[in-house]
């Protein structure tokens, strides 16, 4: 399985990579001032309700989002892609030759996105840090700084679900799919939010038909609410995330365990 | 199916193990969900939401739909949470004035004058079947005993809304000034009555009534000496509010 990770964090040597985390670093330099999102968001949109909290805590930098997205997209161009392309290329055939089992390939390859993924983002994120204290002299607060490093954990469920998917489908098709789902999971996320500022019963009768639709997307907006860093909050959001991963990766290792992986099938 | 299909199967105990995970997933995903859901939504000020503004943004077919749903639950909700009768008489004929459901607004205002006959806030509902060919139905002389049942400011609204209304379903002058006539025998106590005495005064000069048209027309200059109703309940605050004052001290 560990050898499957190192296959995959090879990926890191790749000119593709490069390019991406050089994107990234720049990026990173140019949004480092960006104000917090809870003092970006207008008073009376949705958004403030999730970054700007009455009971305190520490809340997103925007800076930090922008590297959220480029880790997005590193996920979905690697994490959609990886599967389909050992399959097509035959080379899933060599590695399952060894005494390996499917779901440990599967699983392999999951870890060795989700640290592609993380090492970009710690990359991207320090140059933030580092422009940050370039351009004032001072450095972010202790707290502040790691209420960004738990974004860390939207990865956990975002790279499962890109690697379930690649193992229905066509590395293109994968990569589709997987962007359409996380903008629809983005969108959906609202739908609590939404359903608490209507007045009292606006969505009676159509609730929970929302909400069956939106059980089956995980919720991104968890991730950029403004809490305290210890509580119950991080604690769900950890149980929240391994539970998605777990949940995707099990659907991943059905249909890897059943599926036809020779290169023509 | 050929051996090696067969060997790749998957077997039954390793199925039962990943869907034992599932479920155990599943389970956690349920509680931690519901958790952060609540967390999300206990930071949530609806009134600090420009509701509108997030409207403005759909389409207008839909946006005219989901305004009506919203402005129709608020209304419920307002029948619901009234405490008084008179904020609950209120809050359904708001609710009947807004409704578009064919029916809707006839069995509210119904309802109104079955529970809550002597109520001042009913007088929506007596003017909504002032005159009416419908199943419900409120005669002028109807209309006067309810009326009779108020001091001259409390019915003033009353006077005004079943005026509007025989005005909005055409009747006959003759009606109109039958269902006026009564205020011909009252000596007026606040100015906003003129308006009243000078529809009169139109009325019974195209019916060419001129000694009625005189009679309402010093009877409206006789109320621009009077005092507003507006007026009078401010000074009565301030005198009560002066008095709780002196009473403090």
């Amino acid at each position: 399985m560990w050898g499957v990770t190192l296959l995959t964090l090879m990926k890191m040597r790749e000119p593709s990579f490069y390019i991406i985390a050089a994107i990234g670093v720049l990026m990173g330099y140019c949004v480092s001032e960006v104000e917090p999102l809870s003092n970006q968001a207008a008073t009376d949109s949705i958004i403030s309700q999730i970054v700007v909290s009455e009971s305190g805590g520490a809340s997103l930098l925007t800076s930090s989002f922008f590297a959220f997205a480029m880790s997005i997209i590193l996920a979905i161009f690697v994490g959609a892609t990886e599967i389909p392309r050992d399959i097509d290329s035959g080379m899933i055939m060599i590695i399952l030759s060894k005494p390996i089992k499917k779901w440990e390939y599967m699983l392999g390859k999951y870890l060795g996105i989700l640290l592609l993924c993380l090492v970009f983002f710690f990359g991207v994120e320090a140059i933030i840090y580092l422009a940050h204290l370039l351009k004032t002299h001072e450095f972010y607060g202790p707290v502040l700084m790691l209420r960004q490093f738990y974004l860390v954990m939207a990865f956990l469920p975002l790279v499962a679900v890109t690697v379930a998917f690649s193992c229905f489908f066509g590395d293109l098709a994968s990569m589709i799919v997987t962007s359409m789902y996380i903008l629809f999971s983005l969108a959906l996320g609202f739908i609590p939010i939404m359903v608490a500022v209507l007045p009292r019963g606006v969505a009676a009768g159509v609730e929970s038909y929302i909400f069956i639709l939106y059980y089956f997307f995980p919720n991104y907006v968890f991730y950029f609410q403004t809490f305290k860093l210890i509580g119950i909050v991080p604690i769900s959001l950890a149980v929240y995330s391994v539970a998605i991963a777990t949940i995707f990766l099990s659907i991943g290792a059905i249909k890897l365990q059943n599926r036809d992986l020779s290169a023509n099938g | 199916m050929t051996e090696d299909q067969l060997a790749d199967k998957m077997p039954i105990t390793k199925k039962a193990g990943i869907i034992s995970v599932m479920i155990l997933a599943f389970f956690a995903y349920f509680i931690s969900e519901s958790l952060l859901r609540q967390a999300a939504v206990s930071n949530i000020n609806p009134q600090s939401v420009n509701v509108e503004g997030l409207l403005t943004k759909l389409p207008s077919s839909m946006r005219d739909s989901v305004n009506q749903k919203i402005e129709t639950t608020r209304l419920r909700n307002a029948i619901r949470d009234a405490k008084t009768d008179a904020d609950k008489v209120q809050a359904i004929s708001s609710l009947a004035d807004f409704t578009k459901e064919p029916g809707q607004r006839d069995w509210l205002y119904a309802s109104v004058l079955k529970e809550y006959p002597s109520q001042p806030e009913s007088y929506r509902a007596y003017a909504a079947f002032l005159m009416s060919n419908g199943a419900v139905q409120v005669s002028v002389q109807d209309y006067h005993r309810f009326v009779s049942l108020f001091d001259s400011m409390t019915a003033y609204n009353a006077w005004i809304a079943g005026m509007n209304k025989l005005i909005l379903a055409r009747v006959s002058l003759d009606d109109q000034i039958k269902f006026l006539s009564p205020l011909l025998d009252e000596t007026p106590s606040y100015r906003d009555y003129s308006r009243l005495y000078q529809e009169i005064a139109k009325i019974a000069t195209s019916l060419k009534k001129e000694d009625l048209a005189e009679q309402a027309d010093s009877l409206a200059n006789f109320c621009k000496g009077l005092p507003t109703i507006d007026e009078t309940v401010k000074k009565r605050a301030e005198a009560a509010k002066a008095a709780a004052q002196q009473k403090g001290k």
